[in-house]
């Protein structure tokens, strides 16, 4: 058993060389996306980014793209500003859409910044969608499932469930449905962990409800769709990342099925990310395992967690150094309605890793 | 990647919350105010006083119907109790303590057994403005200012009397047969209606849309991390606040509908109901004028059927009766008991500490505004501003303290008091040092 565990793992490390991942190739887009019109059908051929599936939506939905290409800027901001404390180097990202391997397999670090770019990617059409940037969709019909009996529907808040995912579905999970793009067990990790990010989207997204009445009681109650930001999506799965699944395939009837690799008796959760290849620790540099080492990364000192300089430098130590900050202090508001602020220089110390 | 740029924020706030909570602030209300709108006009045709009194129990069944649905009954059998209870005490002199009891025990035993929390709560503002109008009805019975039991129509007429069964506010028996005549129709009258009703929206988008993102994005203050959590205490508590000015308003709104909330003088008649004062709760004298101007019509009947007939037992003991019955009248409710047992501890010190520091100083220092008459020696001195300016800035952070954990629908003991913890039991402090204070001084 575990032989045929070890020639399958072989198999899929080779045919993830010959195949390059293409799940979130279309992060590439914005390298130049943003410099493209996105009003004529040939734009759609001329960018690395999108698989054939894509390219054919891309030309029957134009004005998809514009929220495409901010959907790909927001998902590299968000996975900065996540993994700045982990050693896992996220500049890789920046390379789509040819991944390094660090991403190109199916590693615990894929499945996260997989799920944060179905997420974004809905959530940016959605946004559109209520703004009325685009034409091809309206306000949403009174949804037939009630969330309470005294629930009452507010406005185009939902435009997230009908229209932002589902066209976000049809393009993330584009890829996925092509049998060239890689595996079979692959393309099922990509495809859940899509899910998974939609669901932490949808998740996020409930409504906030208020009540009113005398003294406090409930005789009404109003419900307005919250305010969200991508951090907070952003935080949600990497705390799903830090407690993903690593799951191997199965064949279960007729159907293939991960299944997890230690205990296998449950099947995996539908909130819960998966991953195939386990990852390195990442502290040294190894271009076959898409590590970039953790030297010069900057660290925390007074920290205990994964951005301490102990965890973070791997034990090798750490170089101290001094830089002055320049920033603006004694802000004052003037009514009305603007911030005046002062100048001010500070020294703080820095540390990275040796 | 931080949160919402300003100009992004605005837009948000407009399609997700501004339009949404105005929609549906209209949606649930306007049948109400359709309902008292039509009995109003019913009873400017003449009808015998039997058919009006008939007709505004017609329409406050429906209303309550409309909002609680068949959970209404619990309503109805706290009204058929009352009667009974009044009915059948009709020849004794202590009807009024007597039904206060009853009442107690109603809704204890709701609170307690009869149904889930949720439902319960929903009803409770209508269930406390029911149980106040009939033990106020009992204590004026006994007293005589009103001289029989009334009959049964016209008391269901007074307890379902559409213009306020369900946001309240609580009007005497008196004012109720004073609305059954029947004023003419007028300019002021349905200005007054359309003024409350406009100001209730404005205050719900303020508790809804405003409050909850108040700092940084419509005050760009930001402040350290102690700072952000007071500041976070009082944009829960402007929410809270303008929750009930919303209320307050929509009760001005129905009862000047339907007819009530009018005062009259030689033939001089104002549509002049006002059950809040929302500028003298934001910009506070002191904590004292706060309670008050919470909700007029609950201070005054709080004062005359609860505090005046404590008053024997002494002041002190008849502040904390009042507290107490005010507590019980919103439901077994922990937070909002420590809350209300807070407040009358802080309004009873500072009103004590004021008095004192008023004879002393021979100063205009009271709870509250002195008349222009008064014969205080110092009235307008620099000292006498800062004074008051003081208090008036502690029982701004009295109310940002005690307003800081309003979620009405989780009753959770140690919530209250982990919300306490966090901003460091500062009233609670404050008003034990103003307490040792007013014992050296005396």
């Amino acid at each position: 058993m575990t032989e045929y565990r070890n020639f399958l793992l072989l198999f899929i490390t080779s045919l993830s060389v010959i195949y390059p991942c293409t799940g979130i190739s279309w992060l590439g887009l914005t390298i130049n996306g943003s410099s493209v019109g996105w009003n004529q059908t040939h734009h759609c051929k001329l960018l690395d980014g999108l698989v054939p599936d894509q390219q054919q939506l891309c030309k029957r939905n134009l004005e998809l793209m514009h929220s495409i290409v901010r959907a790909a800027r927001l998902t590299k901001s968000a996975c900065t500003s996540s993994f700045s404390d982990m050693r896992w180097n996220w500049s890789s990202i920046e390379s789509a859409p040819h991944f390094t391997p660090d991403l190109a397999k199916g590693t615990r670090e894929a499945a996260f910044v997989v799920s944060l770019a179905a997420a974004v990617v809905s959530h940016a059409i959605a946004r559109a969608c209520a703004s009325g940037d685009l034409p091809s969709c309206s306000c949403a019909a009174m949804p037939s499932e009630q969330a309470a009996p005294d629930f009452r529907w507010g406005g185009c808040g939902d435009n997230l469930r009908y229209y932002g995912l589902q066209m976000g579905s049809a393009f993330s999970d584009a890829p996925m449905r092509n049998r060239r793009s890689g595996p079979q067990d692959f393309r099922l990790m990509q495809l859940h962990n899509n899910a998974v990010g939609r669901q932490v989207l949808m998740d996020s997204l409930e409504m906030k409800c208020k009540c009113h009445g005398v003294s406090g009681s409930c005789s009404v109650k109003t419900c307005w769709k919250g305010l969200q930001d991508i951090s907070t999506i952003s935080a949600d799965l990497k705390s799903k990342y830090l407690s993903a699944t690593k799951v191997i395939p199965r064949q279960i009837g007729t159907r293939r099925q991960l299944v997890p690799r230690e205990m296998e008796v449950r099947p995996v959760g539908e909130n819960e990310l998966v991953y195939l290849v386990s990852s390195p620790d990442y502290c040294t540099q190894n271009a076959k395992q898409g590590s970039l080492g953790t030297t010069d990364r900057q660290c925390n000192k007074t920290a205990s967690g994964s951005e301490s300089c102990g965890l973070m430098c791997c034990g090798r130590g750490y170089n101290a150094y001094t830089e002055v900050l320049v920033e603006r202090c004694q802000c004052k508001y003037h009514w009305c309605c603007y911030v005046s602020c002062k100048t001010c220089k500070r020294t703080v110390e820095r540390y990275v890793s040796k | 990647m931080g949160s919402l740029s300003r100009q992004a924020f605005f837009q948000e706030l407009g399609s997700g919350c501004l339009l949404p909570t105005v929609q549906q602030g209209l949606e649930q209300v306007w049948q109400l105010l359709l309902i008292c709108l039509v009995c109003r006009l019913s009873w400017r045709l003449g009808l015998p006083n039997f058919l009006k009194h008939l007709s505004t129990v017609v329409g406050g069944f429906y209303t309550l119907y409309l909002f609680f649905e068949l959970h209404m009954v619990w309503v109805v059998l706290l009204s058929l109790l009352c009667y009974l209870i009044l009915f059948l005490c009709r020849h004794s002199s202590s009807r009024g303590p007597f039904l206060s009891i009853t009442i107690l025990i109603y809704l204890l035993l709701g609170e307690l057994h009869m149904m889930d929390t949720t439902t319960w709560h929903k009803m409770r503002g209508s269930q406390m403005v029911v149980a106040m109008k009939a033990v106020s009805l009992a204590f004026d019975l006994d007293k005589g200012i009103v001289d029989k039991v009334p009959s049964p129509v016209e008391f269901m007429g007074y307890i379902y009397f559409v213009g306020t069964v369900i946001f309240g506010p609580w009007i005497s028996f008196n004012s109720y047969m004073d609305a059954v005549e029947s004023r003419k129709l007028s300019v002021s009258w349905f200005m007054k209606s359309v003024i409350s009703c406009v100001k209730s929206q404005l205050c719900l988008l303020i508790s809804n849309c405003v409050a909850p993102y108040l700092f940084p994005y419509f005050i760009p203050v930001f402040g350290n991390k102690l700072l952000r959590k007071w500041l976070q205490a009082y944009e829960n508590s402007l929410s809270f606040h303008f929750s009930n000015y919303f209320v307050s308003f929509l009760g001005e709104t129905t009862t000047t509908l339907a007819g009530a909330g009018f005062t009259e003088e030689k033939d001089n008649l104002k549509w002049d109901m006002t059950i809040a004062k929302p500028l003298y709760v934001e910009f506070p004298r002191s904590m004292v004028e706060v309670v008050t101007s919470w909700n007029l019509p609950m201070s005054r009947w709080l004062n005359t059927y609860v505090f005046r007939k404590a008053l024997r037992y002494g002041s002190f003991t008849a502040i904390i009766m009042t507290y107490t019955a005010s507590a019980l009248l919103h439901g077994l409710s922990f937070h909002i008991g420590a809350v209300l047992l807070t407040l009358g501890f802080i309004t009873y010190i500072e009103h004590v500490l004021r008095k004192r520091l008023s004879a002393i100083l021979n100063a205009c220092v009271l709870s509250k505004r002195c008349p222009s008459d008064c014969k205080h020696r110092h009235k307008k001195e620099l000292w006498v501003y800062l004074i008051n300016g003081t208090f008036s800035m502690l029982a701004l952070l009295h109310l940002t303290y005690l307003g800081s954990d309003f979620r009405p629908q989780d009753g959770v003991a140690s919530h209250t008091i982990q919300k306490w913890t966090q901003l460091s039991w500062t009233s609670h402090w404050l008003t034990f040092a103003l307490w040792v204070f007013y014992r050296l001084i005396l």
